[in-house]
């Protein structure tokens, strides 16, 4: 899912800034036909009741070419940005393969640094291992620079990605997109450590939904789905597949808002002792009301399912898939360079 | 003065004066109540329907096990949950305080102590006790004190309480 | 001159803007833009966006330029009847501009 460094090593910042230059010869034609459209478009020396229709008239149209303006504007200033991250990886690319070829390395697709050297014959052992120690030494740093090309690329990608504007790309409208910050943090972060954030996340927000840590279950790259809550929230199953990917910050988020949804539940079902706090203040407190929980109540008991033979659309529009969808989203949108390093640190302890 | 007959009026007598002067004569009028069970089988079915979200089945069941079931703790409290889901808001404060009366009134008859256990109508009191007082049961004895039946609870956190069950039926065979 | 010459003259005046405008914008969705950005990263997730960005842009341009015209074609119908018309009416006009 993630960039290979097969194709980061193909890509091109130039025709990044010809797009950019092009949207602006778009933008200055279109800001044009607005101007014309706004200044001229009706007559001032019209009046009577038809004027006010075609001022109406004029207006919107001047809205939504200023809407679409806008718009283009965003993404010309993220192909720009893009462009300046690109450049950077091309440079990289261009001394780690000169590094690699120098030193008698190769890097394959995947981003694999392999030694292609022959070994010379060595009159002792410690040499022998001296001259190993080295070639290590050499293959890690090659690594590591892969490992900043890939981080660049997330980062390009993220850029672009932020670039789109509202209601045009549904993936984007719907689930959000990273911080080009986090986005290529995440490229370079070992599996281990990715993991280790996922779980203090799942903690955290179990401990604030009021719930014990959920189990999490790794399913292969071949399961279909993202994410999943099983047994009522106290398991989370996640795609080993997006493991590489910040978007599994969405998809956690979004399965611990079901555990959540589950616990509003059977706390708003639950009955205590009346002059004992209402075990539903806490989700009430956090922005949850009663007519939600029972909306999800009610929900659940006919949870729309494509493996039940619902449609996508039934599936995707029942109320809390919306409510832990825009969960997930606003997590991804809002998470910090800073923050998944506190997270890292505490997956970690 | 009209005299006291009906459930309704002892439990308003005992809201409005909460004392052992207006416990005994509910607690005498439950006990001889129809529908009164010691066991209260109708906990166990109210739980599992408010478990559910089945909360006007809740308060069907809860309401036609009165006034048998009435000063049970647990009873009043679930019925004050269920009342307030399906919208009765002043019955559902009404049963919120009769949880309270039916509690208080409890431990207003001893300290727990085995000289001076708490008085209860039915086992499932006991329970909401302990409860109410953040403590968890792990074992249950019933000891012979003279002519006195005297339930042991001991707790998680190492209290033991005491409960006088000489007047609860059946009470005499758990053992 | 009349007030119903300025008028005509006016409207056709406003009409040819409109028109103009919609000629201006027509053709700058931006799509092949995005396409050639989408071909210079592949394998990032943006290629699709920039893909579906980009079509979702024509379409929007192209229907400002369909309705930019029409909205022209309206106001030069309107300059043709002050033409045809010897007096002022008034109503003839809120009819064929209202609720475009």
């Amino acid at each position: 899912m993630a960039i290979t460094y097969g194709d980061a090593k193909r890509w091109q910042s130039e025709p990044l800034g010809t797009a950019g230059d092009s949207l602006k010869k778009d933008l200055d034609a279109l800001e044009g036909a607005r101007d014309q459209l706004e200044t001229q478009g009706v007559p001032e020396s019209w009046t009577g009741v038809a004027v006010m229709f075609a001022l109406a008239r004029r207006t919107l149209l001047v809205k939504q070419l200023d809407r679409h303006i806008d718009g283009k504007r965003q993404m010309q200033r993220a192909l720009y940005d893009a462009e300046t991250i690109v450049a950077d990886l091309e440079r990289l690319v261009t001394e780690v393969e000169g590094e690699a070829r120098a030193k008698e390395f190769s890097i394959s697709t995947d981003g694999t640094v392999s030694d292609v050297s022959d070994p010379p014959t060595f009159p002792n052992r410690y040499e022998a291992d001296e001259w190993s120690r080295i070639r290590q030494q050499t293959a890690q740093a090659l690594a590591d620079d892969v490992s900043t090309i890939l981080g660049r690329a997330a980062a390009a990608d993220a850029t672009i990605a932020g670039g789109v504007p509202p209601g045009h790309v549904p993936f984007v409208d719907d689930y959000g997109v990273a911080d080009p910050e986090v986005a290529e943090q995440w490229a370079t972060m070992t599996d281990d450590e990715r993991r280790a954030v996922v779980e203090e996340m799942i903690e955290e927000q179990a401990a604030e939904a009021g719930i014990p840590t959920p189990t999490i279950t790794w399913e292969p790259e071949t399961w279909g789905p993202w994410g999943e809550a099983r047994g009522g929230g106290s398991e989370i199953a996640l795609n080993e597949g997006i493991l590489d990917d910040p978007f599994i910050l969405n998809t956690v988020a979004h399965e611990m808002r079901h555990a959540r949804q589950f616990e509003a539940i059977d706390d708003q079902d639950a009955w205590r002792w009346p002059w004992q706090d209402d075990p539903f203040d806490m989700h009430e407190e956090d922005g949850i009301t009663e007519e939600q929980a029972e909306e999800w109540d009610e929900n659940f008991d006919d949870y729309k399912s494509t493996s039940n033979g619902d449609t996508y659309e039934e599936y995707f529009e029942q109320p809390v898939e919306v409510d832990a969808r825009r969960t997930g989203k606003q997590e991804l949108e809002d998470m910090t360079e800073e923050e998944l390093e506190r997270l890292l640190e505490e997956g970690q302890r | 003065m009209t005299p006291v007959t009906t459930y309704a009026d002892l439990v308003d007598a005992h809201l409005a004066d909460p004392s052992v002067e207006t416990l005994e004569p509910l607690r005498d009028a439950v006990r001889a109540a129809p529908g009164f069970d010691p066991e209260l089988r109708v906990r166990v079915q109210a739980d599992a329907l408010l478990r559910e979200g089945r909360h006007a089945d809740a308060v069907a069941v809860l309401e036609a096990s009165m006034p048998g079931s009435l000063l049970s703790p647990a009873v009043h409290a679930m019925l004050a949950a269920a009342l307030r889901r399906t919208g009765r808001e002043d019955a559902a404060a009404r049963h919120a305080r009769l949880a309270r009366a039916a509690l208080d009134g409890i431990l207003a008859t001893g300290d727990g102590s085995a000289e001076r256990p708490w008085s209860v109508l039915r086992i499932s009191d006991e329970y909401d006790v302990v409860d109410s007082l953040g403590a968890r049961p792990v074992s249950q004895r019933l000891l012979a004190d003279g002519p006195r039946r005297v339930d042991r609870i001991e707790c998680q956190d190492g209290r033991t309480l005491h409960f006088d069950v000489t007047r609860v039926p059946g009470a005499a065979v758990r053992a | 001159m009349s007030q119903l010459q300025v008028d005509f003259t006016a409207l056709h005046d406003a009409a040819n803007a409109a028109q103009g405008a919609a000629a201006d914008a027509k053709g700058h969705g931006s799509a092949d833009a995005l396409t050639w950005a989408g071909g210079s990263i592949p394998g990032a997730s943006s290629v699709d966006h920039l893909r579906e960005l980009g079509t979702s842009w024509d379409d929007e341009v192209a229907a400002w330029v369909t309705a930019t015209n029409d909205f022209g074609a309206d106001l030069a119908a309107a300059g043709e009847d002050y033409r045809s018309v010897d007096q002022t009416t008034g109503g003839l006009f809120g009819g064929l501009l209202g609720g475009g």
